[in-house]
C-alpha cells in the first residue's frame, strides 16, 4: 500500500512539473505571436521621420501549434489527477460512498481502454512520420517527429497514470477503503471546487 | 468488445442511446464515453475502417491555431484573477450603481459583465464577484437569496460576453467564423445584463427590504474610483480592437492580452512565480478538461458524418412537418430541460454537432444560432439540480447555508434569459446587427 502511494506520489509530482511546464511554454509562445503580430504591423509606418523595420517570426503560429499540442497532453494527467475531467454526477451524488467507489474504478477502467486506444494510433502517426522522414506542409518543413514525440509521449505519461490511478483505486476498493479512492478517483465536492477556482483571489486578499 | 458490437447491433439506434445515457449517467468521464461510442459506431457501421483515422484526426485537432485561443484567454484571465482588481473594480462599480433600488445586487450583476470582459469563463466570474461580495449581504442586510442568485446569474454572462471560451468552440465545431460571435455576443449579452438589473429593480420596487440599506456614496468617491475601471477596459479594448481593427486572428488577440495581463500584474505589484505557478496549474488544468473532451466530440462528429446520423435526423424531422418556428420552440425546450441536468460544455459539445445542420438547413442563421445556444447554456448553469455556477455560489458561502436558497434566488434570472431567448427569436437582428455591420 505504502508503495503504490510512493508511486501515485511521484506522478503527481511529475504532473505537476508538466503543469507548470505546459504554462511556461504557452506564455513564451503568447511572447512569440505577439512579437509576430507587432513586427508584421510596423513594417512600413514610419516614427519621428525613422522608417521601422518589419521583422517576422516565421512560422510562429505554426510552432504555436506545437507547443500547444505538447502542452496539453502533458497537461492530460494533472487534470486527471485534479479529478478535474468531466463527469456527469447528477445520478452519482445520489449513491451511497461505497457505490460511488465502484463506478470511479469503472470510470477509470473505460478511460483508460479508451485512451489506450487513442495512444496507441498516436504511437502509428509518430512511427509513421520517423518511418516517411514526413515533414510539415509548411515553409519551415519542419520534421514532424519532433513534435509528435512530445505530444505521443505526453499521451503516453496520460495512459500510465490513468491505468495506475485505476489500479491503486481498485485494490483501495476490495481492501475495504473506500474513503482512499473517493480522495484519489472521486468526482471533486463543491468545496474542492470552489478552492481551486478561487484560489487566485484568496491568494490577492492576504 | 464482441459482446458490445453485438450489442449495438442488436437494436439500433436505441441500443446506442440507452448505452450512452447508461454510460452518462454512471459518471464515466464525458471524454471516455464519447471516444468510446465513436469507437463503437465505428466497429459496428464502418467495420472499423475510420479508427485508422483517429491518431491523425487528433493530431491535427491538437496542434489546431484556432483552438490556441482557447488556452491563451484562460491564461489571461487566471493572470487578471491574480493581478488583485476584482475587489477596487467591484467597489468602483458599487459607488455607480448602488443608489438604485436594489443596491449592491446591480453591482453584482455588472462587475460580472465587466469581469466577463476579461475572462472567458463564468465559473471563474462567479467565483471571483461571489467572494468579494459575499461579506455585503450581512453587513447591509440583503435579502440573501436573491442576493446570492444575482451573482450566479452575472457569472453565467462570462460565456456571453466576448472574449468567450464557450463561442470560440461553438465557432470550432460549427465552422462559424469567431470574430463574428464575438461581435453578435455583444448586444445581446448587454441586454441581458439590463434584463437582470430590471428584474431586481422590480423585485426591490415591490419588496423594499429585500434591497438591504444603500451605502451613501459621494460624486466626489465615484469620480475618484473611476481609475480602478481603466485596467479592465483598456483590456477589453485592446483585444477586441485587435481582432475588429483587422489586426489580429482571435488567437493573437488572446496573446496580446496575455501579456497585456503579465503587465497589469506587475503594475499591481502582483507578478511573482509563486503567483505565474499557480496561474499556469489552473490554465493546463481546464484546457486539458476542455481539450480532451473536443477532441472526442470531434472525432465522433467525423464519424456521425460517414454514417450519415444527422441526415437521418433531418428526414425524421422533416416527417414531423413541423415549421422552422416550431422546430425551434422545441429545441429551446429541449435544451432548457436537458440544461436542468447535463454538464454544459459537455451538452454543447455532444448536442452541437447533431442539431446545428438542421438549424442552418431550416434558413436560421448559424452566427444566431450560437448565440441561442450561449444564452440557454446560461440557462443551464443556473438551473437545478446541476447548475455549475449555482454550486459554484453555495460553495463561496462560508456561513453555510440551504442550496435550495441559490437556487431560489436564480430563478427570476433565469425567467429573464427565457425572455432574452424569445426576444432573438423574435428579432434576430439583436444577434445580428453588429455582424453585418463589420462584415
Amino acid at each position: 500500500m505504502d508503495f503504490l502511494d510512493r508511486i501515485y506520489r511521484s506522478l503527481e509530482r511529475i504532473s505537476l512539473f508538466a503543469a507548470w511546464m505546459g504554462g511556461l511554454s504557452m506564455l513564451l509562445a503568447a511572447v512569440m505571436i505577439v512579437i509576430e503580430v507587432v513586427g508584421r504591423k510596423i513594417g512600413g509606418l514610419e516614427l519621428f521621420g525613422v522608417a521601422l523595420p518589419s521583422f517576422r517570426v516565421p512560422g510562429s503560429d505554426e510552432y504555436a501549434g506545437y507547443v500547444f499540442a505538447g502542452a496539453t497532453t502533458w497537461a492530460y494527467a494533472y487534470c486527471l489527477i485534479h479529478r478535474s475531467h468531466i463527469r456527469i454526477d447528477a445520478l452519482y451524488n445520489l449513491f451511497p460512498l461505497k457505490v460511488r467507489a465502484v463506478l470511479d474504478v469503472i470510470g477509470l477502467a473505460l478511460l483508460g481502454f479508451y485512451i489506450t486506444i487513442l495512444t496507441e494510433r498516436a504511437w502509428v502517426v509518430l512511427l509513421g512520420s520517423l518511418e516517411k522522414g514526413s515533414r510539415a506542409a509548411t515553409p519551415q518543413q519542419t520534421p514532424l517527429w519532433f513534435p509528435q514525440t512530445v505530444w505521443v509521449t505526453g499521451l503516453t505519461f496520460f495512459t500510465i497514470v490513468t491505468l495506475f490511478v485505476c489500479f491503486y483505486a481498485l485494490i483501495c476498493l476490495v481492501t475495504g477503503r473506500t474513503g482512499q479512492v473517493q480522495q484519489i478517483a472521486g468526482t471533486m465536492s463543491v468545496q474542492e471546487e470552489v478552492a481551486s477556482e478561487t484560489k487566485g483571489v484568496l491568494e490577492m486578499k492576504k | 468488445m464482441k459482446a458490445l458490437i453485438a450489442f449495438f447491433k442488436a437494436g439500433s439506434p436505441w441500443s446506442i442511446i440507452i448505452a450512452l445515457l447508461v454510460l452518462v449517467l454512471a459518471a464515466v468521464p464525458v471524454a471516455a464515453v464519447l471516444g468510446l461510442l465513436s469507437l463503437g459506431l465505428d466497429q459496428v457501421y464502418m467495420r472499423g475502417r475510420l479508427i485508422r483515422a483517429m491518431g491523425e484526426n487528433t493530431w491535427e485537432q491538437q496542434k489546431n491555431f484556432l483552438l490556441i485561443a482557447i488556452p491563451m484567454f484562460i491564461l489571461m484571465g487566471e493572470i487578471i484573477l491574480r493581478a488583485g482588481i476584482a475587489k477596487r473594480m467591484y467597489d468602483a462599480v458599487a459607488g455607480w450603481l448602488s443608489w438604485l433600488p436594489g443596491g449592491l445586487m446591480h453591482a453584482n450583476i455588472a462587475s460580472c459583465a465587466i469581469f466577463a470582459a476579461t475572462s472567458g469563463s463564468s465559473v471563474a466570474t462567479a467565483a471571483t464577484i461571489g467572494t468579494v461580495a459575499y461579506p455585503e449581504i450581512e453587513k447591509r442586510k440583503y435579502n440573501e437569496s436573491l442576493f446570492l442568485g444575482s451573482i450566479a446569474a452575472g457569472g453565467t454572462l462570462g460565456i456571453l460576453i466576448p472574449p468567450s471560451i464557450n463561442l470560440i468552440l461553438y465557432g470550432f465545431i460549427t465552422d462559424t467564423s469567431v470574430p463574428e460571435l464575438f461581435l453578435a455576443g455583444f448586444i445581446p449579452g448587454f441586454l441581458l445584463s439590463a434584463l437582470f438589473l430590471l428584474i431586481i429593480l422590480i423585485a426591490c420596487l415591490i419588496r423594499p427590504e429585500w434591497g438591504g440599506e444603500r451605502p451613501t456614496v459621494t460624486w466626489g468617491d465615484r469620480l475618484r474610483s473611476l481609475p480602478d475601471l481603466i485596467p479592465p477596459l483598456l483590456l477589453v479594448f485592446g483585444v477586441m480592437g485587435s481582432i475588429y481593427g483587422g489586426i489580429a486572428t482571435p488567437t493573437e488577440a488572446a496573446a496580446v492580452g496575455v501579456l497585456f495581463s503579465m503587465l497589469l500584474a506587475m503594475w499591481t505589484r502582483r507578478l511573482s512565480i509563486e503567483m505565474l505557478k499557480g496561474a499556469f496549474e489552473s490554465t493546463m488544468r481546464i484546457t486539458a478538461m476542455i481539450m480532451l473532451i473536443i477532441l472526442a466530440a470531434v472525432f465522433l462528429n467525423f464519424i456521425l458524418g460517414f454514417i450519415g446520423v444527422t441526415q437521418s435526423l433531418i428526414g425524421f424531422i422533416g416527417e414531423l412537418g413541423w415549421s422552422p418556428l416550431q422546430t425551434m420552440i422545441a429545441l429551446v425546450i429541449f435544451y432548457l430541460i436537458l440544461g436542468m441536468f447535463m454538464e454544459t460544455l459537455s451538452m454543447m459539445l455532444t448536442t452541437v454537432p447533431v442539431v446545428f445542420p438542421l438549424v442552418v438547413g431550416m434558413g436560421y442563421d448559424p452566427v444566431w444560432f450560437g448565440i441561442l445556444v450561449i444564452v440557454l447554456m446560461e440557462a443551464a448553469l443556473i438551473t437545478p439540480p446541476i447548475g455549475v455556477n449555482l454550486y459554484v455560489v453555495q460553495g463561496i458561502r462560508t456561513q453555510g447555508g440551504r442550496f435550495n436558497d441559490v437556487a431560489k434566488g436564480a430563478l427570476p434570472f433565469v425567467l429573464m434569459m427565457i425572455v432574452m431567448v424569445v426576444l432573438l427569436i423574435a428579432f434576430p437582428d439583436i444577434a445580428l446587427f453588429l455582424p453585418q455591420q463589420f462584415f
